[in-house]
């Protein structure tokens, strides 16, 4: 095992780089944002902006021996998986918009109030275990299999309206927006079925999982799945960049 | 001369639109062309002229639009010829009613200054052949400029090609044209006048934003 201290180092400078694409992205969710004035569209920008912001952190994040951290990290999870169902929320009517037919997928004025109830269940579910004795038979039900259903309840009619909702759309730019979301979702499978396949390794201790050469391949596909948010950020809306012969006639009319 | 209900792009184009002439304005989505034709409707409905809207959209939001914007239409409505809550129905696919309903209304209220305000052009161009769309605009549009109407539409870009674009902006009078453009590190929205009958061509861009208290125009320096 390489526990040398450049490699220490250097796993805390790819969180840091990490968490600089991440936030990078945000800012230009953020000056998306600023530049628009449709309030759907202004909204959804908000959201993507705020999902930068909200990730940047996390590249920091390492279980700790004080429970009170831990506390704070399944609290912060839990907000995530709220954040992540606002998102969705904010992409479904965008999508309807871009529609020329203008259909309103799976019902979803009246379903998402439902899934809001049951997004804040299962946020509920993720963070109280945290405040229970350890091994409670309701902390265990909460963390296990009622937060599952509330998951499959919450993702599974979301993610398919999400997905109905992108194949109405017309709108081709907020078809490319989402694609780069969903290479995001990729690269997050991708980092769970590594520190699955890491922490399965024998011997890998905690140190070793956040701070060894194991963490470098994590590292890289979050620093990927920031980029990914950087081009759905600048594909929400068509940028163009000013020719010089069309500058030219720009100051020229300004001096008129 | 028109009022555009946008003192500022008023100034502008000489005092407003041209008397009986169609505006185009597009931009991409979101970027808030929407707003324009607000502006307009509510300057109409102020000074007592008849004004039409016609949106594949429910009324309600088009009205929470509106609010956001800071408009406030007072008392006066115009007649809604939406997809949901107007008083006539509007439906994407049946241009044959939709043109009839449109020429229904207008000489209905032929003897009043007319504003027709649309967003379904882009809505129609995405659900029949081009060609179709092209004729029978262009019939539509002459039609109503025997009234003394002007009529304010928004196409979105990047949802059509560049030619079909192109032919639209060729049976408007007026283009105008917003975009969003990176300088440095930051998106800017732009706005320019690509034409507009009776001006002169104007090349320059507009820094333009959207308030509350309305459209705010400078000439865009980088």
């Amino acid at each position: 095992m390489s526990d040398s201290s450049w490699m220490f180092d250097a796993a805390v400078a790819g969180e840091f780089v990490v968490a600089a694409v991440w936030l990078y992205a945000a800012y230009w969710a953020f000056s998306v944002r600023k530049a628009l004035a449709g309030r759907i569209y202004r909204r959804h920008a908000l959201l993507l902006g705020v999902l930068g912001v909200v990730v940047a952190p996390t590249a920091f994040l390492t279980y700790s021996t004080n429970q009170v951290i831990n506390d704070l990290i399944s609290v912060y999870i839990s907000a995530l998986f709220i954040f992540v169902f606002a998102f969705i929320d904010s992409t479904v009517p965008l999508a309807r918009l871009s529609d020329p037919l203008l259909r309103n997928v799976l019902g979803w004025g009246r379903l998402r109030v439902v899934l809001w109830v049951d997004a804040a269940a299962m946020a509920i579910a993720n963070a109280v275990p945290s405040f229970l004795p350890s091994n409670s038979e309701i902390g265990n039900l909460l963390s296990g299999p009622l937060w599952l259903v509330f998951a499959l309840a919450l993702f599974c009619p979301s993610g398919a309206a999400l997905a109905i909702g992108a194949r109405h759309s017309r709108d081709p730019f907020f078809k490319r927006s989402l694609k780069w979301i969903a290479l995001i979702l990729v690269m997050l499978v991708a980092i769970f079925a590594d520190d699955t396949i890491i922490s399965s390794l024998p011997g890998v201790s905690q140190y070793e999982f956040y701070y060894s050469y194991y963490a470098l391949p994590a590292g890289v596909l979050a620093a990927v799945a920031g980029y990914f948010l950087y081009r759905s950020a600048r594909s929400l809306a068509p940028i163009s960049s000013l020719a010089q012969s069309e500058l030219g006639l720009a100051s020229q009319s300004s001096a008129a | 001369m028109v009022s555009s209900g946008v003192p500022a792009l008023d100034k502008l184009i000489a005092d407003g639109y041209p008397d009986k002439s169609a505006i185009l304005v597009v931009g991409p989505p979101g970027v808030g062309k929407e707003a324009l034709g607000y502006w307009f409707t509510q300057s109409g409905l102020v000074q007592g002229d008849f004004c039409l809207y016609v949106t594949r959209l429910p009324v309600r939001e088009v009205l929470q639009d509106v609010k956001g914007f800071g408009i406030d239409m007072g008392q006066k409505v115009p007649l809604w010829l939406a997809g949901e809550g107007g008083q006539i129905k509007f439906m994407v696919s049946d241009l044959a009613s939709l043109s009839f309903n449109i020429k229904d209304v207008l000489k209905q209220n032929a003897s009043r200054r007319i504003r027709v305000v649309t967003d379904v052009l882009s809505s129609i161009l995405m659900l029949n052949e081009s060609d179709t769309v092209y004729k029978f605009l262009s019939q539509l549009l002459s039609e109503v400029k025997q009234y003394d109407a002007v009529v304010l539409a928004t196409l979105e870009e990047g949802m059509h090609k560049p030619e079909v674009l192109a032919a639209m902006q060729q049976l408007f009078d007026g283009v105008i044209e917003m975009k969003l453009y990176e300088e440095g590190l930051s998106v800017v929205p732009l706005m320019r006048i690509r034409k507009m009958r009776g001006n002169p061509p104007q090349p320059g861009y507009f820094d333009f934003s959207l308030t509350r208290s309305g459209l705010e125009l400078k000439a865009h320096v980088r």
